[in-house]
C-alpha cells in the first residue's frame, strides 16, 4: 500500500468511526429502573429530619448535568438550588444538590432510582438532604421532594403541615440503621458545606 | 424580644422580624407531609440479568460469604444456574461495594444494555448488619438479577426494606420464581 493509499484508508476509517460515534449520540434514550433495598425510611417529617443533615426550602434555578462516582457505577443529576429557608442544618446560599439517576449519555439510558421524581428548574421544594464529600447535598431516592407550587400546596388534607414539619425537625425520629452522616463524623463539617456551595 | 436592646436594637430586631416572617410565610405554604406510603408495593418483575439459563458473575465485593449463601439458596430452586464467570466475554452481573452515608439504600441492582449488570452493596449499612441481614440484602439483589420484582410482604426476601424478616427465599419468593422460571 502506498503512503497515499494508506492515508486515504486511515482517513476513511476515522470518518466512519466518527460517523458511528455521532450516530450513537442520536439514538433515543431508553429507560431503566434500578432496584434498591432500603436501610432507612424517609417517608415522614420525623424520619426524614432524623436522617438528614439539612431540611430546607430551596428554589431550583438550573439543572447542571450528570456526574458519575464510585467507579462509574453511580450516576447523579446535579442542580443549582438557592436556599430560601433552613429548617434544620447549616445549609445556606446557592448550593449544589444531587439526585440519584438521570440521563446517561453514553449508554443512552434514562436511569430511574426509586420513586423520587426529578427536580424541575424554576420550582421550589422542601428537601431533606445529607452532605456528600463529592461536593453536593444529596437528595436520596427514597425521599419525595415536596413541590411547593401553589397548585400543590395543601392539596391533600387539612393537616397543619407546617406544624408537622416543625414537629419533625424538633423531634426527629431515630432509626436503628441511620448511621452518622459524613458531616457528623467530619473534623471540619464547614469544609464539607463549603464544597457544596456555589457562591 | 428581650435581646432587642442597646445600640444594635434596630438591626437585630429587623433581622429577627424578617427571619420570623420568612419562616412563618414559607411554612404556612407547605403542603401536607407525605402520607406514610404503602411500604413496598408488589412490583413488576425486572428484566433480570440471566442469559439463557445461566447467570454468570464476577465478585468485587467483600461480602463473598453472603453471596455464596444467596447463590446456594437460589440455585436450589433449579432452572437457572448461577455460577462464576469464566471466559473472555463479560459476566452477566458484577458485584461491587460502595461506602456512602448520603443515600438510603444498602443494595442496588442495576440493569445495563451494554456490558455487565451491576449489584452494588453499600458497606455504610452492611458493615454493621448481622450476618442474616447481610445475607438478606445479597439474596434480595440476586433475586432482582433473577427477574424478581419487589413483594409487599415483610416475610419475603424480595421485600424492599431491610426490616424484612426473611433472609432466604420464602413461599412468596419461590412462588414468584416459579411463575417466571417454571416448576
Amino acid at each position: 500500500m502506498s503512503p497515499r493509499t494508506g492515508t486515504i484508508a486511515l482517513a476513511t476509517a476515522l470518518v466512519a468511526a466518527g460517523g458511528c460515534a455521532a450516530a450513537w449520540f442520536e439514538v433515543p434514550y431508553g429507560s431503566t429502573h434500578y432496584h434498591p433495598t432500603y436501610a432507612v425510611r424517609l417517608d415522614t417529617p420525623g424520619l426524614a429530619a432524623g436522617w438528614a443533615d439539612d431540611v430546607f426550602i430551596g428554589k431550583v434555578t438550573a439543572r447542571e448535568g450528570v456526574r458519575r462516582t464510585d467507579g462509574d457505577r453511580l450516576l447523579w443529576t446535579t442542580y443549582r438550588v438557592e436556599v430560601q429557608s433552613a429548617l434544620k442544618g447549616k445549609v445556606s446560599g446557592s448550593v449544589r444538590v444531587a439526585q440519584e439517576g438521570g440521563d446517561d449519555p453514553l449508554r443512552r439510558q434514562r436511569i430511574v432510582v426509586g420513586e423520587a421524581p426529578a427536580l424541575l428548574p424554576g420550582r421550589t421544594y422542601l428537601l431533606a438532604t445529607r452532605v456528600a464529600p463529592d461536593g453536593w447535598h444529596t437528595a436520596p431516592s427514597n425521599f419525595l421532594p415536596l413541590d411547593l407550587a401553589p397548585d400543590k400546596a395543601g392539596s391533600d388534607s387539612g393537616t397543619d403541615s407546617s406544624a408537622a414539619w416543625r414537629e419533625g425537625v424538633s423531634h426527629p425520629v431515630s432509626q436503628r440503621d441511620a448511621h452518622p452522616s459524613a458531616v457528623s463524623r467530619a473534623a471540619d463539617p464547614a469544609a464539607l458545606y463549603a464544597r457544596a456551595r456555589l457562591d | 424580644m428581650g435581646r432587642c436592646k442597646g445600640a444594635r436594637f434596630t438591626r437585630r430586631c429587623i433581622r429577627v422580624a424578617v427571619s420570623a416572617c420568612l419562616t412563618a410565610g414559607l411554612c404556612a405554604g407547605l403542603p401536607a407531609p407525605p402520607a406514610v406510603a404503602a411500604d413496598c408495593p408488589n412490583d413488576p418483575n425486572t428484566a433480570g440479568s440471566v442469559d439463557g439459563s445461566e447467570l454468570t458473575y464476577t465478585l468485587h465485593t467483600r461480602y463473598t460469604a453472603e453471596w455464596a449463601r444467596a447463590r446456594e439458596d437460589w440455585n436450589a430452586l433449579g432452572k437457572v444456574d448461577i455460577k462464576p464467570h469464566t471466559g473472555t466475554a463479560y459476566a452477566d452481573v458484577d458485584a461491587t461495594d460502595v461506602d456512602r452515608a448520603d443515600i438510603g439504600w444498602s443494595g442496588l441492582w442495576e440493569s445495563h444494555e451494554l456490558g455487565s449488570d451491576d449489584i452494588v452493596l453499600n458497606a455504610h449499612f452492611l458493615a454493621s448488619y448481622s450476618a442474616d441481614v447481610k445475607r438478606g440484602v445479597v439474596t434480595h439483589e440476586l433475586g432482582h438479577a433473577l427477574r424478581l420484582g419487589h413483594r409487599s410482604s415483610p416475610g419475603a426476601v424480595m421485600y424492599c426494606n431491610d426490616t424484612r424478616t426473611a433472609f432466604a427465599p420464602t413461599a412468596a419468593d419461590i412462588s414468584a420464581y416459579r411463575a417466571v422460571w417454571g416448576s
